[in-house]
């Protein structure tokens, strides 16, 4: 199960391409079994509030096929997070992986140097992380039991396809990470209407004590279960929060800032799905007249007045011609 | 050529059925199913050159039995056809594009059950490539196949009718982006513009042209009527262009968000903020 429920969110992504995780220390596994790895793409610290995200790698590490039957959400797969030596448990309602029936699990062959994976935020499991350091561990467990309850999946299992029976237990490598605390210098915040249920929640611009910018949406009312919703996204910009233009959505912030450079501003796009921000330069919106026009437009005007004034010259003398002399 | 000809002959049949309908007395649906097939332009003005052109397509069973269909990719039946013509003569889709908004492959036999409507929204764009200044006109027919399951027969819908006109720029900003891949190399060129028209109209549009390629992908998109730009600031990239209207007298900026693969333009209200100091109590020392 991901976020906001929806299994299929947890997308199948099969790559032939190698991909070099952030490797703390080596994974292990049965022999004949899968290679379990986890990165969170190398970043080292994360601000209290930001989503992390890791990224869990199944690979065939051998010559001969292997089956794997698990849910589309990775039933089985356990996570292991630790904090200053401490196991962390998930907060009561977290989604653990692998809360969904067992019985549908879905059984595939992985080939060698094949891998497949997908992206899990442990805030969905284990809540707002408090600050420390922090280890993650993967560790999958696969059963001639499961094997027998999973369906084949479609389109990876031809019709009469028999899969190899695999079992055993890999545990992944270890990945270290900090979580920062930081501290509001001063704060606009905004009430917005979540779209998911409409509740309400509160968006907050923040300029840390540290003089950068940041969002965070808060939920004002926690769903049954579940721990209030906080979600911090960096900005990596340092302006001050006062004066600056705002608006924001449930799933975005736009803030208009002054650089510091002159009368220079810029757009600050925040996402809070991605999560994500990216500062957008932004130039003089002063319309001007196409090229072509500017110089058609005169040498138009310049060359009907030149005609006019010619026929009227002419007309004049043919008058002046023809009109009798009083001689 | 042969096909060409004969859609040619079939679209003209048919628009002249079409407007003969139209003509005596406008009847929404014709055929001898029990379907009423609408189909509505999103817009009752003319467009301009360049801008996305959708229709609303709503299948109703008004019958009062169910009807069988083939499912086709989307929420229609799939052996509904789309004539189009402009300017009276039967219109081709450009290069690189289907002129099939739906579709060949069939999904299954469904039922539409009385009363009940299959509704979607397709992109003309999307189908014939940019749409040529000129007079359109558009009907679907849906020709149900003898399958097994499926309630044989046709429907006709009402005709629709929309222009597409030429616009000129009076005033314009405009930048140019290179088009990379991810390796690096130049494939081609996109140019944004904010331009206002000569009849007033305030338009975004990106033209990308790639090395080597004749076709030119050209997209409009118009902005509020009331969209103060004059003093204001923009920013344009290969997908979106942000505005941001100069403040107004009540110290409020507009910023006009618009994103060019979905023809989108979202307004929102950039305020001033008014910040509130956080102030970090120290703890009281405390005496021993």
């Amino acid at each position: 199960m991901l976020q906001n429920g929806n299994a299929l969110s947890w997308i199948l992504t099969v790559c032939a391409c190698t991909v070099t995780p952030f490797v703390a220390s080596a994974p292990s596994q049965n022999e004949g079994f899968f290679r379990l790895e986890v990165s969170n793409g190398g970043r080292a610290s994360y601000l209290q509030g930001e989503k992390v995200l890791v990224e869990v790698w199944f690979s065939n590490p051998g010559d001969k096929p292997l089956t794997l039957a698990l849910h589309r959400a990775f039933s089985g797969l356990e996570i292991d997070l630790v904090r200053d030596g401490e196991k962390v448990f998930p907060t009561p309602g977290g989604k653990p992986f692998g809360d969904l029936d067992p019985s549908k699990r879905l059984a595939f062959p992985v080939h060698r140097e094949r891998k497949q994976g997908g992206q899990y935020p442990l805030t969905r499991q284990f809540g707002v992380l408090a600050p420390g350091k922090y280890t993650v561990r993967a560790r999958y467990s696969q059963t001639e039991e499961d094997l027998r309850g999973a369906n084949p999946y479609p389109g990876l299992v031809a019709r009469d396809q028999v899969l190899p029976v695999t079992t055993g237990t890999a545990v992944s490598n270890q990945v270290r990470f900090t979580v920062r605390a930081w501290e509001p210098k001063a704060v606009a915040e905004k009430e917005v209407q979540r779209v998911v249920d409409g509740q309400r929640s509160i968006v907050q611009l923040v300029e840390t004590s540290e003089g950068e910018l940041l969002v965070a949406w808060k939920s004002a009312k926690s769903r049954a279960g579940e721990a209030p919703e906080l979600v911090v996204v960096p900005t990596g910009v340092k302006a001050s929060v006062r004066g600056v233009f705002w608006d924001a959505t449930d799933e975005k912030c736009h803030v208009l800032y002054p650089t510091g450079e002159g009368e220079k501003k810029a757009l600050l796009v925040v996402d809070k799905k991605a999560p994500s921000s990216v500062s957008l330069p932004l130039a003089e919106a002063t319309l001007q007249q196409p090229k072509g026009a500017m110089v058609f437009v005169p040498l138009a005007a310049l060359i009907s007045f030149v005609g006019i004034a010619v026929i009227g010259w002419l007309r004049l003398r043919r008058r002046s011609r023809m009109s009798p002399t009083a001689d | 050529m042969h096909c060409l000809s004969t859609r040619a002959v079939a679209g003209a049949v048919f628009l002249t059925t079409m407007l003969g309908l139209r003509l005596s007395g406008g009847a929404a649906q014709s055929g001898d199913l029990p379907l009423k097939v609408e189909v509505s332009a999103a817009r009752s003005e003319a467009y301009l050159y360049g801008e996305e052109v959708v229709l609303t397509i709503a299948v109703t069973n008004c019958g009062s039995a169910p009807v069988g269909y083939v499912r086709g990719g989307g929420n229609l039946p799939m052996g509904l056809r789309l004539s189009i013509s402009c300017e009276g003569k039967d219109f081709v889709p450009q290069d690189g594009h289907s002129g099939n908004p739906w579709g060949d492959v069939a999904d299954g036999v469904a039922r539409l059950e009385e009363g009940s409507v299959l509704k979607e929204r397709i992109s003309l764009t999307y189908a014939y490539g940019v749409l040529p200044v000129g007079r359109y006109a558009i009907g679907l027919r849906l020709d149900q196949p003898p399958w097994p399951g499926v309630t044989r027969g046709t429907a006709v819908s009402n005709p629709v009718e929309f222009t597409v006109k030429d616009w000129r720029a009076a005033a314009a900003v405009g930048k140019t982006i290179e088009c990379r891949r991810p390796d690096g190399q130049v494939i081609g060129a996109t140019t944004v513009q904010l331009a206002r028209t000569t009849e007033g109209e305030l338009l975004v549009t990106w033209k990308t042209t790639f090395s080597g390629a004749t076709s030119v992908d050209f997209r409009a998109v118009r902005l509020p009527p009331n969209l103060q730009i004059s003093e204001g600031l923009w920013h344009a990239s290969e997908k979106n262009c942000y505005i941001a209207s100069p403040p107004d007298d009540r110290g409020r900026r507009k910023l006009v968000v618009v994103d060019r693969p979905s023809s989108s333009v979202t307004e929102l209200e950039l305020r001033q903020s008014s910040p509130v100091p956080v102030v970090h109590h120290s703890r009281p020392a405390t005496k021993e």
